[in-house]
């Protein structure tokens, strides 16, 4: 039995962070409510919570925390599906795997996320015929991203 | 599970909208076309399966190495500012 512990867990507001999911997630298609939710211990890592089953919960991040570059490409049935036309009318996340060995987190680059903004309709969409791998490394990204923002600390790295 | 024979061009209906039709076998390789309601998603099992189970395995947080992590990017952007 697990117990899990949450300090300052905070939603965004009920209505703004409730998604509908009508195909569930790959391998959870029977969840199709979830909620995304902020706590502030582990930013920048956001819940994402079922809620027909609140012990069923993924950490998901912005893609953009460790990858600038990331362009997914829509199919057009996941395109119909989320009712949008291009991708600036959704909000994109990575799922997030944080195992036993900590420098071996990893996101899922091959199967995002993608929620339609305005309708809060989300789908795990599996890109096509893009190299994107399902256990992207993300520690390293991380870090030096947040390095590479303040370009002064950046020239005083040994 | 149902073991149908088919040869090429021959198809398969499943439930009401879903049509699997034999395009072309060579050699074996067999290439088979999908037709279906454009919401039913359509994957080859391997890539399902992957992620299926890297979504199993994102359910199923360190959480405090995750802890850990998020304090080391917090401690990490405070000194970089």
């Amino acid at each position: 039995m697990k117990t899990i512990v949450v300090q300052e867990e905070k939603s965004i507001g009920t209505k703004e962070s409730l998604m509908f999911f009508p195909e569930g997630i790959i391998g959870f298609s029977d969840h199709k409510e979830f909620e995304i939710v902020c706590d502030k211990s582990k930013e920048p890592f956001v819940w994402m919570k079922s809620i027909k089953d609140n012990s069923l919960a993924f950490i998901i991040i912005d893609p953009k925390e460790f990858k600038q570059e990331y362009n997914p490409v829509l199919s057009i049935s996941d395109k119909a599906a989320l009712q949008i036309d291009n991708l600036a009318e959704c909000s994109i996340y990575s799922l997030v795997c944080v195992p036993k060995q900590s420098d071996e987190i990893s996101a899922n680059l091959l199967a995002p996320i993608i929620i339609n903004k305005n309708t809060k309709i989300g789908r795990q969409v599996i890109l096509q015929e893009q190299d994107y791998s399902v256990k992207h490394l993300i520690l390293e990204d991380m870090l030096r991203k947040i390095e590479d923002t303040d370009v002064s600390s950046f020239s005083q790295a040994k | 599970m149902l073991v149908l024979s088919r040869k090429p061009n021959e198809s398969i209906i499943i439930g009401d909208n879903v049509e699997i039709t034999v395009v072309e076998v060579r050699g074996e390789q067999v290439k088979l076309g999908i037709t279906a309601p454009r919401e039913v998603p359509v994957h080859r099992k391997e890539i399902y399966n992957s992620i299926h189970d890297q979504n199993i395995n994102s359910s199923k947080n360190n959480h405090a190495n995750l802890d850990k992590l998020s304090q080391l990017f917090k401690k990490k952007r405070g000194s970089s500012e």
